[in-house]
């Protein structure tokens, strides 16, 4: 007994299977669903009549920023990524991710930081500022308690978590796909995956960097957000630039899995799939230009407001598209209207409510009247709760007899549907009519009138909570005792409906083939319906159903649930320590926990990096447009493109208080020309001797090699004593007095470049000793390779720093 | 009725919008429920030629022209809309000129007004008596606490902050500017109807958000003249 609980806990702790790591995401991702849905009620209970008291305002405020900040970043993305890790290798053929330890790594991280985000509540106060935390409230003034510290390293960790997804998302969807498929033959659930993850890529970077500024000024009493110059308008902008994509890959997830269901039980083909697929990537593309509508009132004067009017209202064009082929699927089908096409329709129907109301606050005009209103609540909750919560829900009935191998109760997931349905509406569309009470206020008096709306959207609040309660009996049942569903019983035509339901550990037997005609292959062995036919067409150059390079391993590891638990614990110490009064700056960090997280965080660090895991790559893949570039160049690449945004936004926050400034001292008074040219120097021969390090490898001379990255090594080394003795002199000499701007930018900027220097010499390190060995000199240098890739990037980085805090 | 000159704007544009929506609204959801209802599967309907099965990707169905022609027709909407609102957002945006109320033979007054917001209140600076503050604030009971304006005059704000972000909105007005330290923001209306109205924040800005509300008086000239003699000027 206790043996199988050791293997059972063992098999999920240590997973590497993108099955089980799917499973884990969705399920967690229910699990604050249900967390944050308890919020939201009591926070209804409490606006439910005027004047109420269940909440205190203090304690509303908490509610309703926790809630909000759980519903978009732990719930939405977390559960269409657990379905995106259990279903893409399948629906594309390949073996796995690209990097199976990194996707556990990626769920644990997300895990933590949840469980961070809701320990905030136990120190002092969550954050309650709102999802948006608008600066300067987030200034360790407004908000003295370590809640927010908490929350702001929650958020730093579900940053980490999602850019190491969209890395190996990125890289299995452009290098693994299976032979034939090519990226205009994927359907809608991984096409949208693939656009979300492309956003991901870009929006969260600039995330990272507001909420890391954010967090240094709380705990050194830095001055990005606290000073006039950068303060509400610098927050803004870093926010609403990656706020308003974030909206969208919220969102589609959803409507790819709508997409794809749809057609499946209207039994015809999605209308105009091609323009679908155009549709989000132009979406994607103009959601990165119209994040000023978020700031419609902050005074940028007409030109500015006109033109984000153009481009949000410009951005609802795709996706009249999306949903009018969608509805014109349906023309001339067989529509079986079984719970997934209930709810993906029923979504389709919220989702265009949620659009056309989205118009109205586009219009700038219009938004002078309806910003931070219900109306505003009601608008999104469309969205996000009717489009894609519900098109999630449908989702999750669709795949529920593949994962399980067991069919739900059909006619208990339709009634969930119509109670869901009816409770949705009642809850938000009277929000529409109280398009004059604020949001976010914990309660109104009696002569608003605002009383009867808002009883009516509690009693919707509790039918459509309550009916959540089905789903969850539901699933819990027929997981046990539902009757067994064979492997497609929907008749649709994706790969992951050729496996056996549940499909076996190592997915397909061999790799499935698309051939030119249209037919796909899939070898032997599967569980293909009786005398479905299948495919005569010739293979296309290489021969069918042939071996993967690798069968998969047990793949278990404990290194990635290790490393995320050490980066938890370091960030627990450094965020419950005692925050900084604003000045003088006085941070006190919780040392023990900070070194436990080091230490346990190096060992898993050597652990990991030591373990024999090799996956070795299928040659004969589809992998347009990256056939020449190994995987693990390609995600360092899509990596360093991240570090460009994340170091873009620090020097463009840079540019921002500067340009605000009246006054900037002069080149040479504050900063000593002389220490940056030096620095600069050493950097740059750095990147030499990292060059030489790789030539040397190449022409297998081990000594050559050593002694070039010692030099590396060394040279770094001199780089940081100069900078640190510069940081030092800077530091006592009370420049933060002098010059709080200037000062905050500079150490600011330079220490997280710094930081990337510590962790290229690191690097270095692990390079030098497995050298001393003899590695790398026998054609095995890719790491060398990649290393180089990462070193130069940091040295590239400090050639723009150089000029912009020494010279001009 | 016409409580100001933004509010009339407002409404009219609401309702653009709102039959439009409704237009398209019947057209869309119409065509969803005709589909499901008689394209749903009922006993003997027969699978349709190109339904997708396992083992074949799915034939390309659908025309260029739908794509374009939803597009277009889009477009024109909405070009409808924009134009619509950028007629009124020029409005909005736009300053006119000081009034000039005579309060005494040596005072007169331009209808300018300084709002601050604090945690919790507002407080109004009448331009050129900046040393006489009316607080808003919940609690205030005395004369001093009303915020008045002339009727049928336009009442042109400076918006502001003196600590963290909040959102000053005059609810039945539908005008609304943020308040952020640092920066001024200009809003203005005519108030068309006697009365009081209520004055929100709204952006969050700490325990105190729902309540920091206060009232605006809109008097008739001749009284606003001898409200300000009497508590303004003194
Ligand atoms: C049982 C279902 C839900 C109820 C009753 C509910 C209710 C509420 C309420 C009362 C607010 C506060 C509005 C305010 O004071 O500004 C709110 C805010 C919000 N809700 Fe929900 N909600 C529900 C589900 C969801 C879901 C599923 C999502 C996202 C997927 C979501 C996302 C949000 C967001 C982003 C906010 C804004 C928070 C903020 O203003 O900082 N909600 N919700
Ligand atoms: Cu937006
Ligand atoms: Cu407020």
């Amino acid at each position: 007994m206790a043996e199988r609980f050791s293997a059972v806990a063992k098999r999920w702790l240590y997973t590497t299977n993108h099955k089980d790591i799917g499973i884990l995401y969705i399920i967690t991702a229910l699990f604050f669903f249900v967390a944050a849905g308890l919020l939201a009620l009591t926070m209804r209970t409490q606006l439910s009549i005027p004047n109420n008291n269940v909440l205190t305002a203090e304690v509303y405020n908490q509610f309703v920023t926790v809630h909000g900040l759980l519903m978009i970043f732990w719930v939405l993305s977390p559960f269409a990524f657990g379905f995106a890790n259990y279903i893409i290798p399948l629906q594309i053929g390949a073996r796995d991710l690209a990097f199976p330890r990194l996707n556990a790594m990626s769920y644990w991280f997300y895990l933590f930081s949840g469980v961070m985000m809701i320990l905030s509540f136990f120190f002092g106060a969550a954050p309650d500022l709102g999802w948006t935390l608008y600066s300067p409230q987030t200034a360790f003034e407004f908000a003295p308690t370590i809640g927010l510290n908490l929350g702001a390293g929650a958020l730093i960790l579900i940053v980490v978590s999602i850019t190491m997804s969209s890395v190996n998302f990125l890289v299995t969807m452009f290098k693994m796909r299976a032979p034939g498929l090519k990226l205009r033959r994927m359907s809608l659930f991984p096409w949208s995956i693939l656009v979300t993850i492309f956003m991901m890529l870009y929006a969260f970077p600039s995330f990272l960097a507001a909420v890391l500024l954010l967090y240094v000024d709380r705990a050194f009493g830095t001055f990005y957000f606290s000073s006039i110059q950068g303060g509400s308008l610098l927050w803004d902008n870093v926010f609403w630039f990656f706020g308003h994509p974030e909206v969208y890959i919220v969102l589609f997830p959803a409507l790819g899995i709508i997409a794809d269901v749809i057609p499946t039980f209207a039994r015809r083909p999605l209308y105009g799939s091609k323009y679908v697929i155009g549709s989000l990537v132009a979406a994607a593309l103009i959601s990165f230009v119209v994040w000023g509508h978020h700031m419609f009132l902050t005074g940028y004067g007409v030109i500015t407001d006109k033109l984000y009017t153009v481009t949000t209202v410009a951005v609802s064009l795709p996706f009249d598209v999306i949903v009018i082929s969608l509805i014109e699927t349906l023309a001339v089908a067989k529509l079986r209207l079984k719970a997934a096409a209930l709810f993906t329709l029923g979504a389709v129907a919220l989702f265009i409510i949620g659009g056309i109301t989205g118009v109205y606050l586009a219009s700038v005009a219009l938004d002078y009247a309806l910003r931070g209103t219900y109306f505003v609540v009601a608008h999104f909750h469309y969205i996000m709760v009717g489009g894609s919560i519900m098109g999630l829900i449908g989702g999750l009935y669709y795949w529920f007899p593949k994962i399980t191998g067991r069919m739900y109760n059909e006619s208990m997931a339709r009634i969930h549907f119509i109670v869901s349905f009816i409770g949705f509406n009642v809850l938000y569309f009277p929000m529409f009519l109280l398009l004059d009470m604020p949001r976010r206020i914990a309660t109104y008096s009696p002569d608003t009138g605002w009383g009867l709306l808002n009883l009516t959207a509690t009693v919707g609040g509790f039918i459509f909570g309550g009916a959540q309660l089905l789903l969850f009996y539901n699933l819990y049942r027929s997981a046990r005792v539902g009757p067994p569903a064979g492997p497609n019983p929907w008749n649709g035509w994706t790969l992951e409906w050729a496996l056996p339901s549940p499909p076996p550990a190592h997915d397909f037997d061999t790799i499935p083939t698309f051939m030119d005609d249209g037919t796909i292959h899939f070898g032997s062995s599967i569980g293909l319906p009786n005398g479905s036919s299948h495919g005569i067409g010739e293979p296309n150059g290489s021969s069918v159903g042939h071996e993967y390079s690798s069968i998969h391993s047990e793949g278990l590891s404990p290194w990635p649930i290790l490393m995320a638990f050490s980066a938890f614990i370091f960030f627990l110490g450094i965020t419950i320590g005692k925050p900084a009064s604003p000045q003088p700056v006085t941070y006190q960090p919780f040392w023990p926990l900070i070194a436990d997280g080091v230490i346990l965080g190096l060992i898993s660090l050597l652990g990991y990096s030591r373990e024999k895991f090799n996956v070795h790559e299928d040659t004969n893949v589809e992998s347009w447009p990256f056939k020449q570039v190994p995987n693990m160049k390609l995600g360092i690449w899509t990596f360093l493109g991240a570090e460009v945004i994340f170091f873009g936004v620090l020097i463009g926050a840079y540019f921002f208080v500067r340009t605000a400034s009246p006054t900037w001292p002069t080149p040479g008074t504050v900063f000593d020309i002389r220490n940056g040219f030096a620095m600069t120097l050493v950097l740059l021969t750095s990147s030499m001797t990292a060059i030489m390090a790789l030539a040397s490898a190449r022409a297998g001379n081990k000594n050559g090699l050593i002694i070039s990255l010692l030099g590396t090594l060394g040279l770094g080394g001199l780089f940081l004593y100069i900078k640190a003795g510069e940081w030092f002199s800077l530091g006592s000499s009370g420049v933060f007095n002098t010059y709080p701007l200037p000062a905050t930018s500079y150490f600011i900027t330079t220490g997280v470049h710094g930081v990337h220097v510590v962790a290229g010499m690191c690097m270095t390190v692990y390079l030098l000793a497995n050298a001393l060995k003899g590695k790398y000199i026998k054609g095995d240098h890719a790491t060398l390779e990649h290393f180089g890739l990462y070193w130069h990037f940091v040295d590239i980085v400090w050639v723009f720093l150089f000029p912009l805090f020494y010279l001009i | 009725m016409a409580i100001s000159n933004m509010q009339v704007q407002f409404d009219n544009l609401f309702w653009l919008f709102t039959y439009l929506a409704i237009a398209v609204s019947v057209v869309v959801f119409g065509l969803m429920v005709i589909f499901i209802i008689k394209y749903r599967d009922r006993s003997g309907s027969s699978e349709p030629h190109d339904a997708p099965i396992l083992g074949h990707l799915p034939v390309a169905r659908g025309h260029a022209r739908t794509a374009i022609l939803t597009v277009s027709l889009s477009t024109i909407i909405l070009t409808v809309l924009i134009i619509g609102s950028f007629g009124s957002i020029d409005t909005i945006l736009s300053s006119p000129a000081p009034c000039n109320i005579q309060i005494s033979h040596s005072v007169t007054y331009n209808c300018s007004v300084l709002v601050t917001g604090h945690r919790f209140y507002w407080d109004f600076n009448y331009a050129g008596f900046p040393n006489r503050t009316i607080t808003g604030a919940p609690s205030c009971q005395q004369a001093i606490c009303i915020f008045a304006v002339p009727q049928s005059e336009d009442i042109r704000l400076n918006v502001t902050s003196a600590d963290v972000f909040h959102n000053f909105g005059v609810i039945a007005f539908k005008v609304k500017a943020d308040a952020y330290p640092g920066h001024v923001n200009f809003i203005w209306f005519n108030a068309e109807t006697i009365g009081n109205y209520t004055i929100q924040c709204y952006e969050l800005c700490g325990p105190g958000h729902a309540t920091m509300i206060a009232t605006i008086d809109v008097m008739p000239l001749g009284q606003f003249v001898s409200w300000f003699n009497s508590t303004i000027v003194q």
